[in-house]
Protein backbone atom coordinates (compact mmCIF):
# COMPACT_ATOMS: atom_id res chain seq x y z
CA UNK A 1 0.00 0.00 0.00
CA UNK A 2 3.08 2.10 1.18
CA UNK A 3 4.30 0.77 -2.26
CA UNK A 4 1.11 3.06 -4.38
CA UNK A 5 2.14 5.95 -2.31
CA UNK A 6 5.76 5.86 -3.34
CA UNK A 7 5.17 5.33 -6.77
CA UNK A 8 2.85 8.69 -6.85
CA UNK A 9 5.22 10.54 -5.21
CA UNK A 10 8.07 9.06 -7.63
CA UNK A 11 5.73 10.73 -10.28
CA UNK A 12 7.00 14.10 -9.06
CA UNK A 13 10.59 13.78 -7.88
CA UNK A 14 13.14 11.07 -7.76
CA UNK A 15 13.21 9.28 -4.29
CA UNK A 16 16.03 7.38 -2.74
CA UNK A 17 15.70 4.18 -0.49
CA UNK A 18 16.50 5.96 2.95
CA UNK A 19 14.17 8.36 1.83
CA UNK A 20 11.43 5.59 0.87
CA UNK A 21 11.93 4.22 4.81
CA UNK A 22 11.01 7.69 5.61
CA UNK A 23 8.28 8.13 4.24
CA UNK A 24 7.02 4.88 5.36
CA UNK A 25 7.60 5.93 8.93
CA UNK A 26 6.02 9.49 8.28
CA UNK A 27 2.44 8.14 6.91
CA UNK A 28 0.13 6.34 9.35
CA UNK A 29 -2.72 3.60 8.47
CA UNK A 30 -6.11 5.22 8.88
CA UNK A 31 -9.49 3.39 8.70
CA UNK A 32 -12.42 5.34 8.04
CA UNK A 33 -16.09 3.74 8.10
CA UNK A 34 -19.04 5.07 5.31
CA UNK A 35 -20.45 8.30 6.55
CA UNK A 36 -17.39 9.30 8.84
CA UNK A 37 -15.14 12.01 8.37
CA UNK A 38 -12.06 13.09 7.78
CA UNK A 39 -12.54 16.53 8.24
CA UNK A 40 -16.18 17.64 9.80
CA UNK A 41 -17.44 21.59 9.89
CA UNK A 42 -15.58 23.74 12.08
CA UNK A 43 -12.42 21.58 12.34
CA UNK A 44 -9.17 22.36 11.22
CA UNK A 45 -7.46 20.11 8.88
CA UNK A 46 -4.30 18.64 10.47
CA UNK A 47 -3.71 16.36 8.11
CA UNK A 48 -3.18 14.84 4.56
CA UNK A 49 -4.10 11.85 3.40
CA UNK A 50 -3.58 9.49 0.44
CA UNK A 51 -6.68 7.10 -0.27
CA UNK A 52 -5.44 3.35 -0.84
CA UNK A 53 -8.96 2.21 -0.71
CA UNK A 54 -12.40 4.17 -1.29
CA UNK A 55 -14.19 7.11 -2.09
CA UNK A 56 -14.67 10.47 -0.44
CA UNK A 57 -16.34 13.84 -1.26
CA UNK A 58 -15.83 17.61 -0.49
CA UNK A 59 -19.45 19.56 0.47
CA UNK A 60 -20.07 22.82 2.17
CA UNK A 61 -23.14 23.21 3.81
CA UNK A 62 -24.57 25.94 2.46
CA UNK A 63 -28.08 26.97 5.12
CA UNK A 64 -29.15 23.60 5.20
CA UNK A 65 -28.20 22.48 1.57
CA UNK A 66 -25.59 20.13 1.01
CA UNK A 67 -23.60 21.12 -1.81
CA UNK A 68 -20.76 18.69 -3.22
CA UNK A 69 -17.89 20.40 -5.22
CA UNK A 70 -15.16 17.34 -5.90
CA UNK A 71 -14.60 13.78 -5.05
CA UNK A 72 -11.65 11.74 -4.26
CA UNK A 73 -10.56 8.40 -4.70
CA UNK A 74 -8.12 5.66 -5.18
CA UNK A 75 -4.05 7.08 -5.40
CA UNK A 76 -5.34 10.54 -4.60
CA UNK A 77 -5.05 13.20 -1.65
CA UNK A 78 -6.80 14.44 0.50
CA UNK A 79 -6.93 17.48 2.64
CA UNK A 80 -8.23 20.93 2.45
CA UNK A 81 -5.30 23.70 2.30
CA UNK A 82 -7.52 26.23 3.03
CA UNK A 83 -7.83 25.13 6.71
CA UNK A 84 -4.47 23.26 6.91
CA UNK A 85 -2.40 26.17 6.01
CA UNK A 86 -3.30 28.94 7.84
CA UNK A 87 -4.94 26.56 10.43
CA UNK A 88 -8.21 28.18 10.63
CA UNK A 89 -11.32 25.98 10.63
CA UNK A 90 -13.21 24.56 7.85
CA UNK A 91 -16.07 25.34 6.31
CA UNK A 92 -15.45 22.52 3.86
CA UNK A 93 -16.34 19.25 4.84
CA UNK A 94 -14.94 15.90 3.82
CA UNK A 95 -16.87 12.79 4.23
CA UNK A 96 -16.46 8.86 4.03
CA UNK A 97 -18.96 7.56 0.93
CA UNK A 98 -17.14 4.19 1.39
CA UNK A 99 -15.36 2.09 3.79
CA UNK A 100 -11.72 3.80 3.43
CA UNK A 101 -7.99 3.08 3.72
CA UNK A 102 -6.26 6.52 3.74
CA UNK A 103 -2.06 6.79 4.72
CA UNK A 104 -2.36 9.72 6.51
CA UNK A 105 0.32 12.34 7.55
CA UNK A 106 0.22 15.11 10.51
CA UNK A 107 1.28 18.66 9.86
CA UNK A 108 4.60 18.23 11.65
CA UNK A 109 5.33 15.38 10.08
CA UNK A 110 4.57 16.86 6.33
CA UNK A 111 7.35 19.37 7.37
CA UNK A 112 9.76 16.24 8.02
CA UNK A 113 9.07 15.51 4.27
CA UNK A 114 9.88 18.84 2.91
CA UNK A 115 12.64 19.01 4.35
CA UNK A 116 14.12 15.47 4.87
CA UNK A 117 13.77 14.12 1.41
CA UNK A 118 16.29 15.86 -0.87
CA UNK A 119 13.10 16.98 -3.05
CA UNK A 120 10.61 17.23 -0.75
CA UNK A 121 9.44 21.32 -0.96
CA UNK A 122 9.58 20.66 -5.34
CA UNK A 123 7.05 17.58 -4.48
CA UNK A 124 4.82 20.52 -2.00
CA UNK A 125 5.18 22.72 -4.69
CA UNK A 126 4.16 20.54 -7.71
CA UNK A 127 0.97 19.44 -6.13
CA UNK A 128 0.04 22.73 -4.79
CA UNK A 129 0.74 23.79 -8.89
CA UNK A 130 -1.52 20.99 -9.77
CA UNK A 131 -4.14 22.09 -7.42
CA UNK A 132 -4.30 25.34 -8.67
CA UNK A 133 -5.03 24.96 -11.87
CA UNK A 134 -7.33 22.27 -11.61
CA UNK A 135 -9.38 23.71 -8.91
CA UNK A 136 -9.58 26.96 -11.26
CA UNK A 137 -10.98 25.01 -14.28
CA UNK A 138 -13.19 23.22 -12.05
CA UNK A 139 -14.71 26.66 -10.81
CA UNK A 140 -15.03 28.02 -14.54
CA UNK A 141 -16.82 25.18 -15.38
CA UNK A 142 -18.94 25.66 -12.16
CA UNK A 143 -20.17 28.67 -13.49
CA UNK A 144 -20.03 28.24 -17.12
CA UNK A 145 -21.22 24.93 -18.30
CA UNK A 146 -24.50 23.59 -18.33
CA UNK A 147 -25.68 21.13 -15.97
CA UNK A 148 -25.59 18.25 -19.05
CA UNK A 149 -21.91 19.31 -20.28
CA UNK A 150 -20.76 19.22 -16.71
CA UNK A 151 -22.55 15.53 -16.14
CA UNK A 152 -21.03 14.12 -19.70
CA UNK A 153 -17.44 15.51 -18.37
CA UNK A 154 -17.56 13.91 -15.09
CA UNK A 155 -18.47 10.50 -16.73
CA UNK A 156 -15.84 10.72 -19.32
CA UNK A 157 -13.54 12.27 -16.04
CA UNK A 158 -14.89 9.24 -13.76
CA UNK A 159 -16.33 6.44 -15.76
CA UNK A 160 -15.55 4.35 -12.67
CA UNK A 161 -17.41 6.34 -9.91
CA UNK A 162 -20.75 6.18 -11.92
CA UNK A 163 -20.85 2.91 -10.79
CA UNK A 164 -19.51 4.08 -7.06
CA UNK A 165 -21.67 7.01 -6.24
CA UNK A 166 -25.44 7.58 -5.37
CA UNK A 167 -27.53 9.65 -8.22
CA UNK A 168 -27.89 12.00 -4.94
CA UNK A 169 -24.04 12.77 -4.81
CA UNK A 170 -24.06 13.38 -8.23
CA UNK A 171 -26.72 15.57 -8.80
CA UNK A 172 -24.88 17.71 -6.06
CA UNK A 173 -21.88 17.95 -8.43
CA UNK A 174 -23.71 18.43 -10.81
CA UNK A 175 -25.55 21.07 -9.27
CA UNK A 176 -28.85 19.73 -10.23
CA UNK A 177 -31.45 18.10 -8.28
CA UNK A 178 -31.94 14.26 -8.24
CA UNK A 179 -34.89 14.43 -9.83
CA UNK A 180 -33.12 16.64 -13.09
CA UNK A 181 -30.49 14.51 -13.20
CA UNK A 182 -32.31 11.48 -14.40
CA UNK A 183 -33.92 13.95 -16.83
CA UNK A 184 -30.75 14.56 -18.23
CA UNK A 185 -29.12 10.78 -17.97
CA UNK A 186 -32.51 10.09 -19.87
CA UNK A 187 -31.68 12.55 -22.57
CA UNK A 188 -28.22 11.52 -23.28
CA UNK A 189 -29.24 7.91 -23.52
CA UNK A 190 -31.77 8.74 -26.17
CA UNK A 191 -29.48 10.82 -28.16
CA UNK B 1 13.04 48.89 -2.99
CA UNK B 2 15.82 45.93 -3.36
CA UNK B 3 15.52 46.21 0.49
CA UNK B 4 11.82 45.41 0.45
CA UNK B 5 12.23 42.54 -1.20
CA UNK B 6 14.97 41.00 1.23
CA UNK B 7 12.67 41.56 3.58
CA UNK B 8 10.38 39.65 2.40
CA UNK B 9 11.80 36.85 1.08
CA UNK B 10 14.04 36.58 3.98
CA UNK B 11 10.76 36.26 6.23
CA UNK B 12 9.77 33.26 3.95
CA UNK B 13 13.19 31.40 3.21
CA UNK B 14 16.91 31.00 4.58
CA UNK B 15 19.12 32.45 2.11
CA UNK B 16 22.77 32.54 1.80
CA UNK B 17 24.24 35.90 0.98
CA UNK B 18 25.35 34.53 -2.33
CA UNK B 19 21.92 33.17 -3.26
CA UNK B 20 20.34 36.41 -2.23
CA UNK B 21 22.72 38.04 -4.72
CA UNK B 22 21.68 35.47 -7.45
CA UNK B 23 17.82 35.68 -6.49
CA UNK B 24 17.70 39.44 -6.65
CA UNK B 25 19.98 39.54 -9.82
CA UNK B 26 17.19 38.46 -11.95
CA UNK B 27 14.56 41.31 -10.93
CA UNK B 28 14.62 43.89 -12.94
CA UNK B 29 13.07 47.10 -11.65
CA UNK B 30 9.81 49.06 -13.87
CA UNK B 31 8.20 52.06 -13.33
CA UNK B 32 4.16 51.92 -14.43
CA UNK B 33 2.34 55.11 -14.76
CA UNK B 34 -1.24 55.06 -13.21
CA UNK B 35 -3.91 53.16 -15.36
CA UNK B 36 -1.16 51.29 -17.21
CA UNK B 37 -1.57 47.68 -18.50
CA UNK B 38 1.28 45.47 -17.42
CA UNK B 39 -0.84 42.25 -18.51
CA UNK B 40 -3.49 41.37 -21.20
CA UNK B 41 -5.61 38.90 -21.38
CA UNK B 42 -4.12 36.72 -24.23
CA UNK B 43 -0.47 37.42 -23.24
CA UNK B 44 2.07 34.36 -22.57
CA UNK B 45 5.27 34.89 -21.12
CA UNK B 46 4.21 35.86 -18.12
CA UNK B 47 6.18 37.91 -15.07
CA UNK B 48 6.09 38.09 -11.42
CA UNK B 49 5.46 41.40 -10.06
CA UNK B 50 7.22 42.86 -6.89
CA UNK B 51 5.29 46.10 -5.65
CA UNK B 52 7.66 48.55 -4.16
CA UNK B 53 5.77 51.02 -4.38
CA UNK B 54 2.32 51.98 -5.35
CA UNK B 55 -0.63 49.51 -6.45
CA UNK B 56 -1.35 46.82 -9.04
CA UNK B 57 -5.01 44.53 -9.31
CA UNK B 58 -5.59 41.79 -11.18
CA UNK B 59 -8.85 41.53 -13.10
CA UNK B 60 -10.69 39.67 -15.45
CA UNK B 61 -14.03 40.44 -18.00
CA UNK B 62 -17.06 38.35 -16.80
CA UNK B 63 -19.37 37.10 -19.13
CA UNK B 64 -21.61 40.18 -19.43
CA UNK B 65 -18.75 42.53 -20.16
CA UNK B 66 -18.37 43.64 -16.30
CA UNK B 67 -14.60 43.69 -14.61
CA UNK B 68 -14.15 41.46 -11.95
CA UNK B 69 -11.05 42.27 -9.34
CA UNK B 70 -9.98 39.01 -8.24
CA UNK B 71 -6.38 40.81 -6.10
CA UNK B 72 -5.17 44.14 -4.88
CA UNK B 73 -1.39 44.24 -4.27
CA UNK B 74 -0.08 46.96 -2.19
CA UNK B 75 3.40 47.78 -0.91
CA UNK B 76 4.98 44.79 -0.54
CA UNK B 77 3.16 42.13 -2.04
CA UNK B 78 3.53 40.03 -5.61
CA UNK B 79 1.52 40.20 -7.88
CA UNK B 80 1.35 37.33 -11.05
CA UNK B 81 -0.96 36.24 -13.68
CA UNK B 82 -1.05 32.63 -11.36
CA UNK B 83 -2.70 30.49 -14.04
CA UNK B 84 -0.79 30.97 -16.90
CA UNK B 85 2.83 31.76 -14.95
CA UNK B 86 2.54 27.48 -14.00
CA UNK B 87 1.18 26.30 -17.01
CA UNK B 88 2.16 28.88 -20.10
CA UNK B 89 -1.07 28.97 -21.38
CA UNK B 90 -2.73 32.67 -22.47
CA UNK B 91 -3.69 34.55 -19.79
CA UNK B 92 -7.45 35.01 -19.26
CA UNK B 93 -6.64 37.69 -16.27
CA UNK B 94 -5.47 41.63 -16.85
CA UNK B 95 -2.69 43.52 -14.21
CA UNK B 96 -3.40 47.19 -14.03
CA UNK B 97 -1.55 49.68 -11.80
CA UNK B 98 -3.87 51.85 -9.85
CA UNK B 99 -1.53 54.27 -8.90
CA UNK B 100 1.93 55.78 -10.36
CA UNK B 101 4.10 52.04 -9.51
CA UNK B 102 7.61 51.07 -8.46
CA UNK B 103 7.76 47.20 -9.47
CA UNK B 104 10.67 44.68 -9.46
CA UNK B 105 9.64 41.75 -11.82
CA UNK B 106 10.93 38.37 -12.73
CA UNK B 107 10.39 36.48 -15.59
CA UNK B 108 8.46 32.69 -15.67
CA UNK B 109 11.94 31.26 -17.54
CA UNK B 110 14.44 33.27 -14.62
CA UNK B 111 12.07 32.29 -11.97
CA UNK B 112 11.95 28.44 -12.79
CA UNK B 113 15.77 28.59 -13.16
CA UNK B 114 16.12 29.62 -9.69
CA UNK B 115 14.01 26.31 -8.89
CA UNK B 116 16.90 25.04 -10.13
CA UNK B 117 19.82 26.32 -8.52
CA UNK B 118 18.52 27.18 -5.42
CA UNK B 119 16.95 24.75 -3.18
CA UNK B 120 15.45 26.98 -0.71
CA UNK B 121 13.45 28.98 -3.42
CA UNK B 122 11.22 26.03 -3.90
CA UNK B 123 10.04 26.57 -0.41
CA UNK B 124 9.53 30.11 -1.14
CA UNK B 125 7.27 29.12 -4.27
CA UNK B 126 5.24 26.36 -2.54
CA UNK B 127 4.61 29.11 0.38
CA UNK B 128 3.66 31.63 -2.31
CA UNK B 129 1.41 29.89 -4.53
CA UNK B 130 -0.43 27.93 -1.38
CA UNK B 131 -1.17 31.24 -0.06
CA UNK B 132 -2.88 32.58 -3.42
CA UNK B 133 -4.90 29.77 -3.51
CA UNK B 134 -6.14 29.72 -0.02
CA UNK B 135 -6.97 33.93 -0.81
CA UNK B 136 -8.54 32.85 -4.51
CA UNK B 137 -10.74 29.81 -2.56
CA UNK B 138 -11.78 32.10 0.43
CA UNK B 139 -12.50 34.94 -1.80
CA UNK B 140 -14.80 32.75 -4.08
CA UNK B 141 -16.31 30.95 -0.67
CA UNK B 142 -17.69 34.57 0.61
CA UNK B 143 -19.26 35.19 -2.51
CA UNK B 144 -21.02 32.12 -2.66
CA UNK B 145 -21.57 32.26 1.17
CA UNK B 146 -21.96 36.31 1.83
CA UNK B 147 -24.53 38.69 0.87
CA UNK B 148 -23.22 42.39 -0.68
CA UNK B 149 -23.30 43.83 3.23
CA UNK B 150 -21.50 41.14 4.64
CA UNK B 151 -18.78 40.96 2.18
CA UNK B 152 -18.14 45.00 2.78
CA UNK B 153 -17.80 44.13 6.01
CA UNK B 154 -15.40 41.47 5.85
CA UNK B 155 -13.38 43.44 3.78
CA UNK B 156 -13.50 46.08 5.96
CA UNK B 157 -12.09 44.05 9.16
CA UNK B 158 -9.34 42.19 6.34
CA UNK B 159 -8.17 44.39 3.74
CA UNK B 160 -9.54 48.20 5.11
CA UNK B 161 -6.72 49.56 2.89
CA UNK B 162 -8.23 48.90 -0.11
CA UNK B 163 -11.47 50.99 1.11
CA UNK B 164 -9.58 53.83 2.27
CA UNK B 165 -7.08 54.05 -0.75
CA UNK B 166 -9.03 52.96 -3.94
CA UNK B 167 -11.62 54.47 -5.40
CA UNK B 168 -15.42 53.41 -5.17
CA UNK B 169 -15.15 52.29 -8.69
CA UNK B 170 -12.31 49.90 -7.75
CA UNK B 171 -13.99 48.58 -4.34
CA UNK B 172 -17.20 47.72 -5.89
CA UNK B 173 -15.58 46.01 -8.97
CA UNK B 174 -13.55 43.80 -5.81
CA UNK B 175 -16.71 43.13 -3.92
CA UNK B 176 -18.68 42.37 -7.18
CA UNK B 177 -21.16 45.31 -6.57
CA UNK B 178 -22.81 48.11 -8.21
CA UNK B 179 -21.39 51.64 -6.97
CA UNK B 180 -24.56 52.44 -6.10
CA UNK B 181 -24.91 49.63 -3.87
CA UNK B 182 -21.30 50.14 -2.42
CA UNK B 183 -22.42 53.82 -1.73
CA UNK B 184 -25.27 53.14 0.33
CA UNK B 185 -23.44 50.10 2.03
CA UNK B 186 -20.83 52.98 2.90
CA UNK B 187 -23.51 55.41 4.04
CA UNK B 188 -24.90 53.44 6.35
CA UNK B 189 -22.18 52.83 8.88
Amino acid sequence: MIATLIQVIEQFITVSPAEKKLIQNLFKEKKYKKGDFFLAEGETCKHVGFITKGIVRYYINDEGEEKTYAFSKENDFVSNYESFVPQTPSLQIIQALEDCVLLVISRNDLQQFYTQLKEGERFGRLVIEQVFIQTLKERNSFYTDSPEFRYEKFIRQHPDLQQRLSQYYIASYVGVKPQSLSRIRKRLSVS
Amino acid sequence: MQEKLIHYIKGIITVTDDELEKILSYFEPQEVEKNELLVIRGQTSQRTFFVGMGCLRIFFITEDGQEATRYIAFENNFATALCSFISNEPSLEFIQALEPTKLLSISHKDFYHLLEIIPSWEKFYRHYLENAYVNNTNRLMSFLTLDATERYKQLLDTHPKIVQRLPNKMVATYLNISQETLSRLKSKR
